[in-house]
């Protein structure tokens, strides 16, 4: 009984706050009906604690994103190089960019390891480091914030159909125009799509073969369209300058 | 006698309308060039204005054009005639569940095309919108321009020299169509 009350507390990552198959909920007010006791009713305060998710499998939710970015990002050591690629905004997401990649790397557990550098490239072949983009104005399904998260993305990370297995990401369309939260269900949508090419391809898909998934282009890179090209070779362009200055400097 | 003073005084006027006019064109593209002496490659006919350029100055470095240029958005404007708006279809999407394509702008050059590609396939519906707004935006229209950060040189399917861009949005006298939601009406400090 112990031993189950130990596992059942067990994380699926120590920065957690909550134990696995729980999520974070936030200190928020909670409005008492009326009572005999309290005949107008009264709001009391529902202080920060782990709820059981329905699922009983691993979420992550925005409450939880904020915490492990204030409290760990600061000292993962393997950060993307620190140039600007000439972006107003390239150096400002590097400690999101470096946490992300390492906690997605830590859960996913690839035997080739996601590097930042390469998550950086595709922010800025995607937005340009610009967090507040939305693609299409009259459809707020369509594509936001650094990584261009589409709707029909965030509700397969937050599982919403069956479709993903495990380790959901629930943030909702206003709260992925944070940076934190869209790098964090970003890096987490480019494993989904690694793992979709690596099924199409019936071998593991490189990360670059997921990229190209990511970017809708992968088929037309098989079939040789130049355009495709172009566009995984504008992401292979700032990917080869933050590549360099690793190695550089 | 009356006759000639009238005839040379209509032609002195029309003339002195004419210097006016060409002065201005003038004016307008060397005040835009003096605030932001990088972000406009050729002449903008007229269309832009300092809020366009300023914009973009908010995205990159503004620097001189060049191959290395690959973050600052640079704007260019084409004759309406060379261009045409395509649709590449890339196939289904599992996850989005919809037909996916990616834009392009084509401009066919003497020697060398200019293409502006969106960054990502995106759904194929939207994409034909696209093609209508610039159905509607260019109908009638000498030039639009085009803006978005420089991609490669290249070459096109045909062999032809081609330079790539990625497509961020493109206006007319008529109006403006841009891949990200509000490029087109930019408020101050945007």
């Amino acid at each position: 009984m112990a031993k189950n009350k130990k596992l059942s507390e067990a994380k699926i990552h120590p920065w957690r706050l909550c134990p696995s198959g729980q999520h974070a909920v936030r200190t928020h007010p909670l409005n008492v009906p009326p009572s005999k006791r309290s005949p107008v009713g009264s709001v009391t305060t529902r202080h920060f604690h782990c709820a059981h998710n329905p699922s009983g499998k691993d979420k992550m939710e925005p409450v939880e994103m904020e915490e492990i970015a204030e409290q760990y990002f600061l000292k993962v050591k393997n950060k993307p190089c620190a140039t600007s690629l000439k972006f107003k905004n390239g150096t400002k997401y590097d400690n999101l960019i470096a946490g992300w990649t390492r906690y997605w790397n830590d859960v996913l557990k690839p035997k080739d390891l996601l590097k930042p550098n390469l998550i950086k490239a595709l922010i800025a072949s995607e937005s340009g480091f610009d967090a507040l983009l939305l693609a299409d104005k009259k459809n707020q399904n369509s594509a936001r914030g650094l990584m261009q998260i589409t709707n029909k993305s965030r509700k397969i990370l937050a599982n919403e159909a069956g479709e993903l297995r495990e380790h959901f990401v629930s943030a909702s369309r206003k709260e992925l125009n944070d940076p934190n939260a869209n790098i964090c269900a970003g890096v987490r949508w480019l494993f989904r799509k690694r793992d979709m090419a690596t099924g199409k391809l019936g071998r593991q898909a490189t990360w670059e073969e997921a990229v190209a998934e990511y970017k809708g282009i992968r088929n037309d890179l098989v079939k040789g369209r130049k355009r495709a090209k172009e566009l995984i070779d504008r992401f292979e362009g700032y990917l080869g300058d933050l590549e360099a200055c690793k190695k550089n400097g | 006698m009356q006759k000639k003073w009238l005839v040379l005084f209509s032609f002195l006027a029309m003339a002195f309308t004419f210097v006016s006019i060409a002065r201005s064109d003038e004016s307008h593209l060397e005040s835009l060039r003096k605030q932001f002496p990088y972000g406009l490659l050729g002449d903008d006919h007229g269309l832009l204005n300092v809020k366009d350029l300023a914009r973009n100055a908010t995205i990159g470095d503004e620097e001189p054009f060049s191959a290395k240029s690959n973050a600052y958005p640079y704007w260019q404007c084409l004759p309406v005639k060379d261009i045409a708006l395509r649709c590449e279809n890339t196939g289904y999407d599992e996850d989005e569940k919809s037909t996916l394509a990616i834009l392009a702008v084509v401009a066919i050059g003497k020697e060398r095309d200019q293409e502006y590609l969106s960054r990502r396939a995106f759904s194929l519906s939207r994409c034909r919108a696209f093609q209508s707004d610039w159905k509607r935006l260019s109908a009638g229209e000498s030039y639009a321009c085009f803006s978005g950060p420089f991609s490669s040189y290249g070459t096109n399917d045909f062999g032809k020299q081609t330079t790539y861009w990625a497509f961020d949005k493109f206006k007319t006298q008529k109006g403006c169509s841009s891949y990200f939601a509000d490029e087109c009406n930019l408020r101050q400090g945007k």
